[in-house]
């Protein structure tokens, strides 16, 4: 471990001495539980200056992984430790860490048990965050399992599960997923001599072996993607969270998922496992139809956001099943709008329950009159989030769609007639709270957000923004 | 020049959109008026030099996918811009005096970002710059559009239209692997969807421009006030449509469907806009309804003679704005009265109007008598007396027959400002004077119309006025409920119901659950910690350990 | 200057020694408490293991007893638990005001026995020992100062069929020697190989092997585990789950790579059937199971039926993945252990999960370590637990044992299931007692427990690797 000070594994770990920090924060009435919180922000604004910093470093436009590391691990059997990065991961990194800094800003308030949240959230972040950095099949592996247990956690105390049962079957479906992965791992792992994940591309293997280990690394993949029949677990969970940090991570359950895909598609798909892609489309399609659909008619805004951000997944799943280079770096940047968009959505929405719990209504219509910042603020975001060219997502649905659309016509109609229902789906609920008639004009006067927080907010749409004139706008000499 | 105009266009929007509620909204609207006049007079200006200046800024350069921002000044650009900013440059005029605007200022930064939104849609070389304004101008359209049963009609009806273009723009670029408007001709080569893009892109902008079957947009609009509705009809998302299928018209040529399908949406809209305009009470559907026959001539102009749109079309929208600010002056004198049914009589007091309404009759039948060529003449000669008789009809409902107003409008009826009355029959004046005359040409329509007033040959069709069901325009709601968004409901619903329901939760999840249960019961009964499970499975274990080994390890 | 044998028997004397001193004290002194015990067990323990450290290779009665690095690693390890589990077990007879001498006394004569048994190189030997031990355990069980039907019936059973388990591995040697002629390990392992194996040589083995799975509690002879687990006190439950694991493990090893390797054929199937039948077993009954000592009793089956899935590969991979897999259970079960000395409500220790819903509000750290151990034992990463899975899973992967791979990752999914009610009571539950203070003893066990967790994780050589090394730079 002679290089141990470098810079991307203090990225991964940054998030734990965060953890621990947090986990020694001392709060009281006085601090009104601040600490803790400042904490957690602090570490993922540092790892954000970090990550920028990487951003300037790497070569933008080289292909493969760039600043790698190995750490010797285990020596029976040899394990060695590989982290590096490419600008598709890095933009994960990033945006991860924006959607993690905007969530954690929408539960500063919240009343509940601020040091577990915050320590957990960080675990969550340093697993995640370390999934994208891994380089070697088994660093892969432990942070693809490693997430759940911070996860569930964060689900069951502040994700309000009526059915401790459903969270359970959420959690094993989810380990379930990670033990098959974990058999591929070994399996690959006794096959190749070395174990980076950019070899397990081109790895290759005897043909019965390359069906059971894709195999087994599809479905394990897809356990994280709520594709049909198997999204009812997730779905079951993910919907009913109302915590804006915890949605947000149940919500980047999927994205470790396409992102395995990105790193395990074999580059040259056996025969027979090009059948198995096209069964993989149309189940996609189908479950991305189907969750719209149900979006539709369901009245909990918390679905409607879920169906929409695994809709958005699935459709960055066939892109990357396109395996087109382009695609690739598309979704990266789309991925970077759509995490901020959705984590930016969750946190107006949360203000928006509390304004109803405030009020005593059972609907929320007309929640956001006389609530002009708010009301801007969540408009710009659902907007944006419908594909309007408010973020780099309007380009990239261009960009994806095309691609799907000249892979094959009915499977991209089909998802641009989701996307459809869908945005169709946001902006009747943006409607229905922006319905004057059902305001009551009797009920106390509504509190807006704070200026600090809509300055803040601000800032992200500038983000936004900027990600749609200039994608990598951050970067000097692109 | 265009790009300046752009800018200026953008920044004044802007800080006038960020301005608090101020006192003096009418003092302030006139400086904009004033601002946008001096812009319009510079832009003519240079216009009618024939100013020309390239402006193209490399947007995105990745690979094969190449964007670029094209706000260039040339005749072609001119001559669609010119329409929208005397369309826009009337509207800011009318904001200033028009008496039921509450938000004022709100609406000339509005119009404001309308203008250059609409530059940048008609400047745009390529699908994605088209894409970004045309979105723009939705977004814009959702502002001024200020009901909010209007807006509800108005956001999903968008969104499909947009969608379908962005779906349709994304095959042309899949397809052709660039998003140059110029590279479309191109799209025969690629050989691929002929019919599919261009009737997805016609479908687009039917919906857009509320023809026939998607009027329910358009008509929502008759819950907003006159100046935002003559506002959004033409400098809004309807024209913008017009704009778009003209710059991707070389799409359509490729397809046997589109025209005729063209030609067949432009003639039903045309004559149920004609029906529409008689037989609704409300003075705004009237309108609305004016203006899809509009919408239909033009569809129709575009399916019969490509060229022709471009070339007299500059003068064609004000005048079509003008018919609308023609049942405006009618409605303000009213006091906001909005059924016709309830009008009559009016010339006693109305004079004024009356004169001016003529006086843009007039210019609207010099402009459309002008146009007539020997391509489009049946077309435009149907048009117009489609549209004088409609026109004649309504004016004589109000203007004419007797007096059915109720005591409270009768007694408030007055001409609405003079000054700014006289002004648009100033610019009709002016339009008529612009547009090279036939004048007995023009004086025998006109003296038709006058003759249309008198007899009324549709006098009849007033008797719809009791039809709530006409009225409301429900019935093409319950259409599409009943249609289209039921049956996906139900279907979503179904499915709910079923797989995620009763298949998974009832059927695997159950399954599962009730297996691992019953193993873990009967593993629990195994081990009950009484004597019995003792000797079950110390004495049992070795038994079955020395039964197995022996059998094993003697057949070795 | 010759070396004299007994210093061989060095380590094992000093444990016995402390016997008589704690007689002394306990009737001859007159100021003592649960401490003094504590205090002597523990010095006697050290002086042991120093000696055993010194002494590490000498073999004063080869036929008898075999020291090498092996035994040593293992002695230490058992050494090391047992004093820390010394410490904690004081905490308990202090808050309870009990007499702590019988405890530590017989603490040392098992630890006496277990090392031993350890360095065993004769039946006869393992046998004795073997049937000391079940009387040892017996007279811990009887620790318990409750006299109710509930405590007492277990034990009596336990009494019962540890007889006749004794009389088992009695029978066992006597028909073994009656056919080798010797009960050395030497002279039956060079018998075997010759290949002269008849019915009844074979149920002498069975005799033998079914007594030892009786003492390491594997299926299906683990019954007696959990059942007195339910009811024996902390510090006895405690000390048989954790304590006796290695030297079982080194002695059947031992056995099994040494002495009994001709009837791999035989025997490998069927320690696999009762391994994958520990497995299964431990991973249904934990989830049917409110006390939490015996649901972590059954997890300790399935774990434990894990280690010998491991072992009965019978090949040197199998060998370091089994002790690998031994020694982070033993580390992780060790911390649950620790935890149970902080579910303190009233002075009573609690053994209900409804007793400890909601507990982590109150006492959030041991929560955690609490939920930190039970995931290392699902053999999640990124704690050590993973390690042992990883080695268990490669080595599977290595032998091609595919369907018992899908088997220990089913039960592994059952296992979770039952942690996953434990850290529901645990953590998502409202809190409705009001629990004790925790003495901060614990807390440095649990921390100097998780330090060997991450530490082990981080860089898990020294665990596979350095041990060995270690202990060759040393001598």
């Amino acid at each position: 471990m002679s290089n141990i000070l470098s810079l991307l594994s203090t990225i991964i770990i940054l998030p734990f001495i965060g953890m621990i920090f947090a986990l020694m924060a001392k709060d009281d009435e006085e601090t009104s539980n601040h600490n803790v919180y400042n904490v957690g922000i602090f570490t993922v604004i540092v790892n954000l200056v970090l990550i920028w910093r990487v951003f300037w470093i790497i070569n933008t436009s080289a292909p493969g992984l760039q600043l790698t590391e190995t750490f010797s691990w285990l020596e029976t059997p040899k394990i060695e430790i590989i982290f590096g990065i490419d600008v598709f991961s890095l933009l994960m990194i990033a945006a991860v860490h924006l959607a993690f800094l905007i969530a954690m800003t929408g539960v500063r308030n919240s009343p509940e048990q601020p040091k577990s949240m915050m320590v957990f959230a960080l675990m969550f972040l340093g697993s995640m965050t370390g999934l994208f950095i891994a380089a070697d099949i088994f660093s892969f592996y432990i942070f693809f399992e490693a997430m759940l247990l911070p996860l569930y956690m964060l689900i069951g105390k502040f994700g309000d599960i009526k059915k401790p049962v459903s969270l359970y079957r959420f959690f094993l479906y989810n380990l379930l997923g990670a033990v098959i992965m974990f058999v591929a791992v070994i399996m690959i792992f006794n096959i190749q001599s070395g174990m980076e994940l950019s070899k397990v591309r081109a790895l290759p293997m005897q043909e019965t072996l390359q069906y059971f280990i894709w195999g087994a690394v599809f479905v394990s993949f897809l356990s994280r993607i709520p594709i049909w029949p198997f999204h009812y677990w997730i779905s079951a969970v993910a919907s009913g969270v109302k915590n804006p940090l915890v949605f947000v991570a149940v919500n980047l359950l999927p994205l470790t998922g396409v992102y395995g895909f990105v790193r395990f598609l074999p580059e040259v798909l056996p025969e027979v496992a090009s059948f198995y892609i096209l069964i993989l489309e149309v189940i996609s399609v189908i479950t991305m139809l189907f969750i719209a659909l149900i979006a539709l008619i369901n009245k909990d805004f918390q679905y409607k956001m879920f169906a929409y951000v695994t809709v958005y997944y699935i459709m960055y799943l066939l892109g990357v099943l396109s395996r087109a280079d382009l695609i690739l770096y598309n979704i990266g940047f789309s991925c970077f709008s759509f995490l901020i968009i959705v984590s930016a959505l969750e946190v107006m929405s949360q203000y928006i329950y509390i304004r109803q719990e405030n009020q005593g209504t059972s609907t929320p219509e007309g929640l956001l009159c006389k609530t002009p910042r708010l009301s801007f603020l969540y408009s710009f975001f659902i907007l944006a989030a419908v594909g309007l060219p408010l973020s780099s997502l309007f380009m990239n649905n261009f960009l994806l769609l095309a691609d799907l659309l000249s892979f094959n016509l009915r499977m991209g109609l089909m998802v641009v007639f989701s996307l459809i229902l869908l945005a169709g789906t946001l902006l009747g609920s943006l409607y229905r709270l922006r319905d004057a008639s059902k305001y009551d004009a009797e009920q106390t006067e509504a509190e807006d957000i704070s200026p600090t927080l809509f300055a803040l907010s601000l800032l992200v749409v500038f983000i936004l923004l900027m990600s749609f004139i200039r994608p990598l706008w951050f970067v000097v000499g692109e | 020049m265009i790009f300046s105009t752009f800018i200026y266009l953008i920044a004044a929007g802007l800080f006038v959109l960020m301005l608090p509620p101020i006192k003096y909204e009418r003092t302030a609207s006139l400086g904009i008026f004033v601002i946008l006049a001096a812009l319009f007079a510079n832009y003519a200006a240079h216009a009618l030099s024939g100013y020309s200046h390239t402006f193209v800024y490399p947007w995105i350069e990745y690979k094969d996918f190449l964007v670029t921002v094209d706000l260039s000044s040339n005749f072609y650009n001119y001559n669609f811009i010119t329409p929208v900013f005397l369309v826009i440059l009337l509207a800011a005029f009318s904001n200033i005096f028009y008496p039921f605007e509450g938000k004022r200022l709100r609406l000339a930064a509005l119009m404001m970002l309308n203008l250059a939104a609409f530059i940048l849609l008609i400047c745009s070389q390529n699908t994605l710059q088209l894409l970004i304004s045309s979105c723009a101008l939705g977004v814009i359209g959702f502002y001024v559009v200020n009901d909010f049963e209007a807006r509800q009609k108005y956001v999903y009806f968008n969104l499909l239209a947009d969608m379908g273009m962005f779906t349709a723009f994304a095959i042309l670029y899949g397809c052709l692997g660039t998003t140059s408007l110029a590279d479309l001709a191109r799209f025969k080569e690629a050989d691929a969807y002929q019919n599919f893009v261009p009737l997805l892109l016609l479908f687009s902008v039917f919906i857009k421009s509320g023809l026939f079957l998607f009027q329910n947009m358009l008509l929502e609009w008759r819950n907003i006030n006159f100046n935002r509705l003559a506002l959004a009809s033409f400098a809004l998302v309807p024209i913008t449509s017009l704009a778009i299928l003209s710059k991707v018209s070389v799409v359509l040529q490729y397809s046997t469907l589109a025209g005729p399908l063209m030609l067949f949406f432009a003639v039903v809209s045309m004559f149920w806009g004609f029906f529409g305009a008689l037989s609704q009470d409300n003075i705004r559907s009237k309108a609305l309804y004016l203006n899809m026959m509009s919408f239909g001539f033009f569809f129709g102009l575009l399916s019969t003679v490509p060229g022709q749109i471009e070339d007299n079309y500059p003068f064609l929208l004000p005048a079509f704005y003008l018919i609308n600010i023609s049942l405006s002056l009618v409605n303000i004198a009213a006091s906001n009265e909005t059924e016709v049914s309830r009008m009559g009589g009016f010339i006693r007091t109305l004079k004024y109007s009356f004169l001016i309404t003529l006086i843009i009759v007039f210019a609207d039948i010099q402009i459309l008598t002008n146009i007539i060529g020997p391509k489009n003449q049946y077309w435009v000669w149907t048009f117009l007396i489609l549209q004088l008789l409609a026109l004649a009809q309504i004016y004589r409902e109000i203007y004419f027959t007797q007096i059915r107003a109720d005591e409270r409008v009768w007694a408030l009826l007055h001409n609405s400002n003079i000054f700014s009355a006289a002004m648009m029959a100033a610019f009709a004046a002016w339009l008529i004077y612009k547009t090279p005359a036939d004048f007995v040409r023009t004086g025998c329509v006109f003296g038709a119309f006058v003759l249309f007033m008198m007899i009324a040959p549709f006098r009849n069709f007033s008797s719809f006025y009791e039809n709530e069901e006409l009225q409301s325009g429900e019935w093409l709601n319950r259409i599409y409920e009943n249609l289209l968004i039921a049956p996906i409901k139900i279907l979503g619903r179904i499915l709910w119901l079923t797989v995620d329901f009763l298949f998974i939760e009832r059927t695997i999840l159950s399954s599962l659950s009730h297996f691992t249960e019953i193993s873990v019961t009967f593993a629990k009964r195994l081990q009950s910690y009484g004597w019995l499970s003792y000797l079950l499975w110390g004495v049992g274990g070795l038994g079955l350990m020395l039964w197995l080994v022996m059998n094993g390890g003697l057949g070795e | 200057m010759e070396t004299p044998k007994w210093l061989s028997l060095l380590p094992e004397a000093l444990l016995l020694l402390s016997l008589p001193i704690m007689l002394i004290v306990k009737y001859f002194r007159e100021s003592q408490t649960a401490k003094t015990f504590y205090t002597l067990a523990k010095v006697f323990l050290v002086l042991s293991l120093v000696s055993g450290l010194i002494f590490y290779d000498f073999n004063g009665y080869p036929h008898w007893l075999m020291n090498n690095q092996y035994t040593i690693l293992f002695k230490l390890i058992i050494g090391l638990l047992s004093m820390a589990w010394f410490f904690l077990s004081l905490k308990w007879f202090l808050n309870k005001d009990e007499d702590s001498a019988a405890f530590y006394a017989l603490s040392m004569v098992s630890l006496t026995l277990l090392f031993l048994l350890i360095s065993a190189q004769n039946l006869i030997l393992v046998g004795t020992i073997g049937v000391m031990l079940m009387g040892c355990n017996f007279l811990m069980l009887r620790l318990n100062p409750k006299t109710d039907e509930e405590t007492f019936l277990p034990r009596r059973r336990y009494l019962v069929f540890s007889l006749f388990f004794a009389a088992v591995l009695i029978l066992g040697c006597v028909m073994l020697y009656q056919e080798v002629g010797s009960l050395s390990y030497e002279y039956i392992s060079a018998f075997l190989a010759k290949g002269q194996i008849n019915a009844k040589l074979l149920a002498a083995i069975v005799c033998i092997i079914a007594s030892l799975l009786y003492l390491a509690a594997l299926a299906p002879f683990h019954f007696w585990m959990t059942d007195v687990i339910g009811t024996a006190i902390l510090p006895v439950g405690g000390f048989l789950s954790i304590i006796p694991a290695f030297a079982f493990f080194g002695c059947l090893a031992d056995l099994l790579f040494n002495v009994f390797m001709p009837l791999k054929a035989s025997l490998q199937p069927l320690l696999t059937g009762f391994a994958v039948l520990s497995v299964v077993l431990g991973a249904l009954s934990a989830n049917n199971e409110n006390n939490i000592r015996r649901l972590f009793s059954y997890a300790g089956l399935y774990n434990l039926g894990l280690v010998y899935l491991c072992l009965v590969g019978l090949n040197d991979n199998s060998l370091l993945s089994a002790f690998v897999y031994l020694l982070v259970y033993i580390l992780s079960l060790s911390g649950i252990y620790t935890v149970f000395f902080g579910f303190k409500a009233k002075g009573d220790y609690l053994t209900d999960l409804p007793d400890i819903s909601g507990i982590a509000a109150d006492k959030p750290y041991i929560s955690a370590a609490f939920l930190v151990f039970m995931i290392s034992l699902i053999g999640s990463p990124p704690l050590l637990g993973f390690l042992g899975i990883l080695s268990l899973a490669n080595n599977l992967v290595l032998q091609g044992s595919y369907i018992l791979l899908a088997v220990v990752l089913v039960s592994l999914l059952l296992v979770a299931n039952a942690y996953l009610r434990v850290i529901q009571t645990v953590y998502f539950e409202d809190c409705n007692e009001e629990f004790d203070r925790v003495d901060n003893g614990i807390y440095i066990c649990l921390f100097i427990n998780l330090i060997i967790v991450i530490v082990s994780l981080l860089n898990p050589g020294y665990l596979l690797h350095d041990a060995e090394k270690i202990l060759f730079t040393i001598f």
